[in-house]
């Protein structure tokens, strides 16, 4: 009778326990963080849609590493981009021959050639949803479908010069970012994947990093949609600090009766989707995506509403915080890039915040002291979280004033001018070299 | 045709043209240019082609604006 080691049997446990010992505190560490994203995002500090898939996959994928049979790790090694440094190469074709190589069952994101995913998707559960969905933006544009369904462009249409002001003024994270990004030593492309942070439009970012930061865009979308679900808890400290309660509880002008009709709101939608992908084809399918739900929600088809508004909206936001969390290996986050990807991230978010009050508060001097300057943080796009955020603090000082709809307004041209940061960054960045 | 959809009328066609202007200078004039003429020309090119989509949201509004004249008066938020 063969003796069986022990811990072969719990491969998980072996694994942790052979694994270097960076990797061994990363994976208990991303397990840990994994059940604290879990517990936020139930408690609703953190975006409980994303953060409850995410951490879920934080842990299984850290927990669930196993020595992979040769075969499979030999489709894993060969299929990947080739590594740079040949020795690194011919040690893990040594580790993938000799059964040693450790690995999960979930998705290898860096295999690329076709032989080799198409024996993996045999293989990894998650790894069709990955090649077909995810690392080709289609779960990026999904979102942005259900984002363009829940838009009313009617906000943006009755004021657009306000909300397109704003908007611009909370895109500051998103250019200064990029040099500072780059001062700091990341190369133009993962700069300009960072810098879309200031944006706060999780898409947008993964688009981004996918197109400009192959490599880093596990860590960098991460990141983001880590920064945006603390939004909801932080901008309002940043309000009360920034814009004195006197402020705060200014109420607007009144709003005219007559609203703007579906059939305008349709046809801005058709010539702005054909403007914009014109001037941008790179982020055409960012545009089209969010102008499909715009159109369908103005033409009134509601078969087609309740697809995108619900199983496309929620199955796409499911899979993307499960993959999300599933990218997280400690191999992949573990790299030393990754701190200053956490600090530029806060960073950007921080700077549009302040651009979006300091738009704000020259809206509230040019307009004679009537704009309420809590509306610029809503600028900042995260619809409609910054919106909500906006109007709970107003709500605060003076229940009697409303700023929702001009503060939507400004939100819905925050995915708009974010679009067309990504547009400038996807078309100008190979351009200098990435 | 009221005077209000005839004023937003001309914004659509006039704003769509220069919209249309702007890509035109943006993707076809810069194109042929060399690094700086094509950058500022590319830009402008965005700037004006943004512009136009401004004047057509500049008709819709006035047309708010005159449709509101003969509305009743707003209520108070």
């Amino acid at each position: 009778m063969h003796s069986v080691n022990f811990l072969d049997l719990f491969q998980g446990i072996t694994t942790l326990i052979s694994s270097p010992p960076t990797i061994l505190f990363g994976r208990l560490g991303l397990i840990l963080l994994g059940m604290v994203l879990l517990y936020l995002g139930k408690k609703g500090v953190l975006e409980a849609l994303l953060m409850i898939p995410m951490g879920l996959g934080m842990i299984a994928v850290n927990a669930g590493v196993l020595f992979l049979d040769p075969v499979t790790a030999d489709q894993i090694v060969s299929g990947a981009a080739v590594n740079g440094d040949p020795v690194v190469a011919q040690h893990l074709v040594e580790q993938a021959a000799s059964g040693k190589m450790p690995g999960g069952l979930f998705m290898a994101p860096m295999v690329e050639k076709s032989d080799n995913l198409m024996y993996l998707m045999q293989v990894d559960f998650l790894q069709p949803v990955y090649t077909f969905a995810f690392s080709n933006g289609l779960i990026a544009c999904f979102v942005f479908m259900g984002i363009g369904v829940l838009l009313d462009v009617g906000f943006v249409i009755a004021r657009p010069f306000l909300c397109m002001f704003i908007a611009l003024c909370a895109e500051l994270g998103t250019v200064v970012t990029f040099p500072i990004a780059i001062a700091l030593g990341l190369t133009n492309g993962e700069a300009a994947s960072i810098a879309m942070v200031g944006g706060a439009d999780g898409p947008m970012v993964l688009f981004t990093s996918l197109t400009l930061a192959k490599h880093m865009f596990v860590p960098i979308t991460v990141v983001a949609y880590l920064y945006l679900g603390l939004t909801y808890g932080g901008y309002p400290y940043l309000i009360r600090l920034l814009v004195p309660a006197k402020l705060r509880g200014l109420k607007m002008p009144a709003r005219a009766p007559v609203k703007v009709t579906s059939d305008e709101k349709l046809a801005f939608s058709v010539v702005g989707c054909a403007v914009l992908c014109l001037l941008f084809p790179s982020a055409a399918p960012l545009f089209l995506s969010l102008f499909i739900g715009v159109a369908v929600r103005e033409s009134g088809l509601k078969y087609f509403i309740a697809v995108i508004d619900g199983p496309l909206l929620y199955g796409a936001t499911l899979f993307l915080g499960l993959l999300l969390g599933v990218l997280c290996e400690a191999s992949t986050i573990l790299d030393p890039k990754v701190l200053i990807l956490l600090v530029l991230g806060i960073l950007a978010l921080l700077i549009s915040a302040v651009g979006g009050l300091l738009g704000g508060y020259a809206a509230y001097f040019f307009s004679g002291r009537k704009i309420n300057p809590v509306i610029g943080i809503a600028g900042v796009s995260c619809v409609p979280s910054t919106a909500k955020v906006a109007q709970k603090e107003v709500f605060k000082v003076n229940a009697a004033s409303i700023i929702l709809p001009e503060a939507l307004g400004a939100s819905i041209c925050g995915v708009i001018t974010s679009a067309i940061f990504t547009g400038i960054y996807i078309t100008l960045i190979p351009l200098i070299g990435k | 045709m009221t005077p209000a959809i005839k004023a937003s009328a001309r914004h659509w066609v006039f704003g769509t043209m220069i919209a249309l202007a702007g890509v035109a200078i943006n993707r076809v004039l810069a194109t042929g240019l060399e690094d700086r003429a094509h950058a500022v020309l590319a830009a402008a090119g965005q700037l004006i082609a943004l512009g136009g989509l401004f004047v057509i949201l500049l008709g819709i509004r006035r047309r708010l604006r005159l449709a509101n004249a003969d509305a009743p008066p707003p209520v108070s938020s």
